[in-house]
């Protein structure tokens, strides 16, 4: 009876299925690869793009916008490390002017966004990091219609996957660039993100 | 590494896999089929075809027996192996009948067109002309939208039971859920004016307030993409105003979510159903029930239709607002709960749920208090039977209408 309780087991299960085989990658690794332990805080900026359209909506729709991601992580310096993810994730909007619907003509002024809530697990490899994790995402849709605001939002189950580049400046301060994988399950919203990003240590020992 | 590849290759497939909706749509003749060539049978004619039927080609596919029942100018059969209905059109060829249509597994996607004639020969001429003969239905039913071609056959064997009193197959959402694909969105306007094609004879409907006090009819707390279409439609529907709604979303199908006033004047306009069981999913939608309860009754009476509209009470909250509604002594309910909170809210039905088992000697007691007694929600045709057996409930809530109808008519 219940479809989302169905979608939260199998997105558990693909999360699972992503994130053994990363653990059991990392203990593969060779052991002088990692010598100290941090706690760090990793930024990124960009551009996200929504994959799949459900729009339906006549007007000027857009896909995505400007995204960012903020990570706090604890971990080796150079194997596994394990944290939580947050950010912005623009999903999409649309303006519509003269739009006909059933109960006559409205302008249209619609979004929808994306703040995720993340477990995640980082496995890095010389300087490629993957990062990978699921969670909660706090959904918001804001529209008006007939001249008349709605805001709406709710948490959704998701998880994440990155593929990214570090290059350290100093030996606290990394800058990178991923491609990122965000998918909301719960209600089937995926996007493909490209961004920069900041890592500093904030302590190391 | 390659086990962090197989991990995101994996991911990859179960995104790809799970993001495809699917939808089954009824096979159609080309052309429209034989039956449009064919006249248009009298009722007299139709009721003779009403019965249980043995199958002698094709019970590897749908049993040795299933039964047959018109249902205004649709005739259907329900079968027991494989839970398949018919849903077919009829009419006059000569001194034949033809039946012409589709069918279709009620638990899975398989889907086909079918056709049937009654030859003049085998009984055709004599329920033409109003006697009685023995009557073999042969036909052929193929998969998809390619021609019938295997054999399906099948004898009149007794008509159907005639009930001491009145039985309600109660399609479950307004006629089934979207997991099961059927044609037409649950709760939508549309699958309530073919739910009777499915057994049903009755509906139960769930529902809301939007933001600015629109009753209407959706099943889930939320908007979401297993019910509606709308990317800017999300989180709770009682957020919205019935303008976002419309404007936002559609149900899957693409049908517009109905006002419980829609619902209920097609469901007095459109369809033969006699009741509908209206489940008052937020107990803010009580005043709204009860004003649309007298509005529809009256509106049915004009028509000369006796449809009976009962607002259920399926939670506490829901009880004490429907108590504290000074028309409610004249009010219709069901309740939910136990026969003590039946007495107190002096509801019409009780609706247990059919985990609690069959209660016998519970529901002679309402019996015996001028109350009926209706069971939520049996799918299964082995518990059904068990209900059935009982020989005391008055009607079951269920997802599968043609499950219900077979097991109910086939008794002897």
């Amino acid at each position: 009876m219940n479809t989302t309780f169905g979608n939260r087991i199998t997105a558990g299960f693909v999360a699972l299925s992503t994130l053994v085989p990363m653990l059991v990658g990392a203990q593969s690794l060779p052991a002088d690869t990692t010598a100290r332990f941090r706690v760090g805080v990793d930024v990124g900026g960009g551009y996200a793009y929504k994959l799949r359209s459900t729009n339906q909506l006549p007007g000027n729709y857009t896909r995505g916008g400007p995204a960012t991601t903020v990570r706090v992580k604890w971990g080796s310096h150079n194997v596994i490390g394990a944290g939580i993810e947050t950010g912005w994730l623009p999903i999409s909007s649309l303006l519509s002017s003269g739009a006909s619907t059933s109960l006559g003509a409205t302008n249209i002024d619609a979004s929808l966004s994306a703040v995720p809530l993340l477990f995640i697990v980082a496995l890095q490899r010389s300087n490629v990091q993957l990062h990978g994790g699921f969670g909660y995402y706090r959904v918001s849709a804001t529209a008006t219609v007939f001249e008349s605001t709605i805001e709406s939002s709710e948490w959704d189950f998701g998880y994440m996957l990155a593929l990214g580049y570090v290059y350290p400046l100093n030996p606290s301060v990394r800058v990178g660039a991923e491609v990122k994988w965000n998918n909301i399950s719960e209600v089937q919203i995926s996007l493909l993100s490209l961004q920069a990003r900041v890592l500093v240590s904030l302590w190391e020992w | 590494m390659n086990k962090v590849l197989q991990g995101a290759v994996l991911l990859a497939f179960v995104f790809v896999s799970c993001s495809g909706d699917f939808t089954v749509s009824v096979p159609e003749f080309e052309g429209g089929g034989a039956i449009t060539k064919s006249l248009r049978l009298d009722d007299s004619v139709k009721a003779k075809l009403n019965g249980v039927y043995s199958v002698e080609s094709g019970f590897d596919i749908f049993g040795r027996t299933v039964v047959g029942k018109w249902n205004g100018n649709t005739f259907s059969i329900f079968t027991g192996k494989n839970s398949a209905y018919f849903v077919l059109q009829g009419g006059r060829v000569d001194s034949s009948i033809v039946l012409e249509g589709y069918w279709r597994y009620a638990r899975a996607v398989n889907t086909g067109l079918t056709r049937f004639m009654l030859d003049a020969q085998e009984g055709g001429r004599e329920v033409l002309q109003g006697t009685t003969a023995p009557i073999v239905l042969r036909g052929t039913f193929g998969e998809g939208t390619s021609t019938p071609g295997s054999a399906l056959v099948l004898r009149y064997l007794r008509p159907l039971p005639q009930p001491a009193r009145p039985f309600w197959t109660i399609a479950h959402r307004g006629g089934g859920r979207n997991s099961d694909a059927l044609p037409e969105s649950e709760n939508s306007l549309g699958l309530l004016q073919i739910v009777e094609h499915f057994g049903a004879n009755a509906v139960e409907l769930d529902v809301r307030l939007t933001s600015d006090g629109v009753p209407i009819i959706f099943h889930d707390e939320n908007l979401s993409p297993r019910l509606i279409t709308g990317e800017f439609a999300i989180g709770p529907i009682a957020n919205y105003s019935y303008a976002h709604l419309r404007t936002l979303c559609m149900l899957k199908n693409g049908e517009p979510i109905p006002k419980l006033t829609e619902a209920l004047e097609t469901v007095v306009t459109k369809t033969g159903l006699s009741l509908v069981w209206m489940d008052t999913k937020v107990p803010e939608a009580i005043p709204a029930m009860i004003a649309l309860q007298r509005e529809y009754s009256q509106r049915a009476a004009t028509l000369g239709r006796s449809v009976e509209f009962l607002i259920g009470l399926p939670t506490e909250e829901a009880m004490a607002a429907f108590l504290a509604h000074p028309l409610h002594p004249s009010a219709r309910a069901l309740c939910e709960f136990d026969v003590a909170d039946v007495r107190r809210t002096n509801a019409t039905v009780w609706g247990p749920s059919w985990a609690r088992g069959p209660m016998t000697e519970d529901v002679i007691t309402m019996h015996n208090e001028g109350r009926r007694v209706f069971f939520w929600t049996l799918d299964e045709a082995d518990y059904i039977r068990v209900f059935l057996n009982e020989g005391v409930l008055d009607g079951i809530v269920t997802d599968y209408p043609s499950i219900v109808a077979y097991e109910y008519y086939v008794r002897q």
